[in-house]
């Protein structure tokens, strides 16, 4: 699904992070970890296209990222919140969709009960907590099925329950030949591939 | 989001019809002046009643002439005889020749100093005899008063058109800056990237089109059913179309690459 081959990420002239292959396969997922300030964000926004200032290849599904860019064949979470507050949760979740299928109706219904916020879902969306937002964001980003996923920060936002919880959400797309990439600062279960990022180099772990 | 394009939809209605106001406006004060020609009429002297005669079967199929009455100078001298009490002095009268008249009635809308000019020009060519009298005073201070109300109207449309401009285009860039939030969102989260350029064209359509059918239709309406005696040319339609047309480039352009 992602291939990224002789990579190289700089900043002023001064590299930030490189590395000479990165692949994720469809339906797996893989995480970068590495310390704060490392180009985590960096790469995430990279590989979703809002980036250009790179040298080397990021390929999905065998075509440059380019041509994808305005075709939001990527979804990129942030750390930072992107929800309308004032809008409902169902409206959130539905924004993007230009027509909701029944089947999708009834898939946001079982993860909005996975994360037991069912009960809310026609409440102002200004009600949420962080880790709720995030929810919704992951929840809006899996079930338009994007062939890739990309978390940033995955670790910064849910605890070691949501994070359970977002894993069910995430075993949908991946089901449906999605991919998944997060970011994180500490290493995390559940993820097929582990990249690092030590001394600029993203290396597989 | 729908009321505020209803509500730019009433502006663009507003200013669509102070401009049409303004048009009609400046052709009623022109009628009203022009009608008072109508009282005022062409007077012609000749000796040769004939002459008179062949030119008012000339003058009638001129669209500026309402009608032309000739008196015979027998008539006249009967006339003087007795408005004058001058019976005693039918015998002197008997033995002078007085020159016939004719009164030319212009319509006063159709009139003017060219049209005059024009008059003027047919007598001097085919009717030698004729004399020609007119208060062409009025006709000179008629041609000073449209020249006057043609630079208030230009004046008048004028600033019409830079106040549709800025209030228009600012209640555009208005809207569009308090949805700024929505469609990053709406972005971000996977929408299409496309969607905000399309409902903007499409809700440009309406902006334009719309007040147009309504103003232009109500015009027509109006002018069926014989309530609005003025016409308003296509030309100036045409401008007030191409002016909501260009707020829209216009904003379009303000609003640069935001979407």
């Amino acid at each position: 699904m992602l291939r990224v081959e002789n990579f190289v990420l700089s900043i002023n002239r001064k590299t930030l992070i490189q590395t000479e292959h990165l692949e994720v396969k469809s339906g797996e997922k893989a995480l970068i970890i590495g310390n704060n300030c490392s180009g985590k964000t960096y790469i995430a926004r990279t590989l979703h296209g809002l980036n250009t200032k790179y040298s080397g290849n990021i390929m999905i599904k065998g075509k440059k990222i380019v041509l994808y860019k305005r075709k939001k064949k990527t979804l990129l979470v942030q750390n930072f919140p992107t929800y309308l507050p004032n809008e409902t949760l169902w409206k959130n979740l539905t924004l993007p969709i230009p027509v909701l299928t029944t089947r999708q109706r009834q898939r946001l219904y079982d993860f909005c009960e996975v994360f037991n916020m069912k009960s809310i879902m026609k409440q102002p969306a200004s009600i949420l907590s962080h880790s709720q937002v995030k929810a919704l964001e992951l929840m809006r980003a899996v079930i338009q099925l994007p062939y890739l996923v990309i978390l940033d920060d995955y670790d910064s936002y849910f605890d070691d329950v949501n994070r359970a919880k977002a894993t069910k959400v995430l075993d949908f797309a991946l089901s449906n030949g999605s991919a998944v990439l997060a970011t994180s600062n500490n290493r995390l279960d559940g993820f097929d591939t582990i990249y690092r990022i030590k001394d600029n180099n993203l290396v597989k772990m | 989001m729908r009321s505020r394009i209803f509500l730019q939809i009433v502006v663009v209605i507003v200013f669509l019809l102070l401009w049409n106001i303004l048009i009609i406006g400046k052709q009623y004060q022109e009628e009203l002046s022009s009608r008072k020609l109508d009282d005022v009429p062409v007077l012609l002297y000749s000796r040769l009643f004939d002459d008179l005669v062949d030119l008012k079967q000339e003058l009638e199929t001129q669209d500026y002439i309402d009608h032309v009455e000739i008196q015979q100078d027998t008539l006249i001298a009967q006339e003087l005889i007795e408005v004058y009490k001058l019976e005693s002095a039918f015998e002197v009268l008997k033995n002078y020749k007085l020159p016939s008249i004719g009164q030319i009635f212009v319509k006063g809308i159709k009139f003017n100093k060219a049209k005059y000019q024009q008059l003027q020009n047919l007598i001097f060519e085919k009717y030698h005899g004729i004399s020609i009298n007119y208060k062409e005073d009025l006709l000179n201070s008629l041609e000073i008063r449209f020249k006057l109300l043609e630079k208030i109207f230009f004046i008048i449309a004028g600033v019409l058109i830079i106040l549709a401009l800025i209030v228009v285009s600012f209640l555009r860039i208005h809207f569009e800056h308090h949805h700024n939030n929505y469609w990053q969102v709406f972005s971000q989260s996977g929408g299409d990237p496309y969607k905000r350029e399309k409902i903007f064209w499409g809700d440009s359509i309406y902006l334009t089109i719309l007040p147009m059918i309504l103003v232009g239709g109500a015009y027509w309406g109006l002018q069926y059913k014989d309530l609005l005696p003025y016409k308003i040319d296509l030309l100036y339609l045409g401008i007030e179309f191409g002016i909501l047309i260009f707020i829209t480039v216009l904003s379009r352009l303000i609003l640069g690459k935001k979407f």
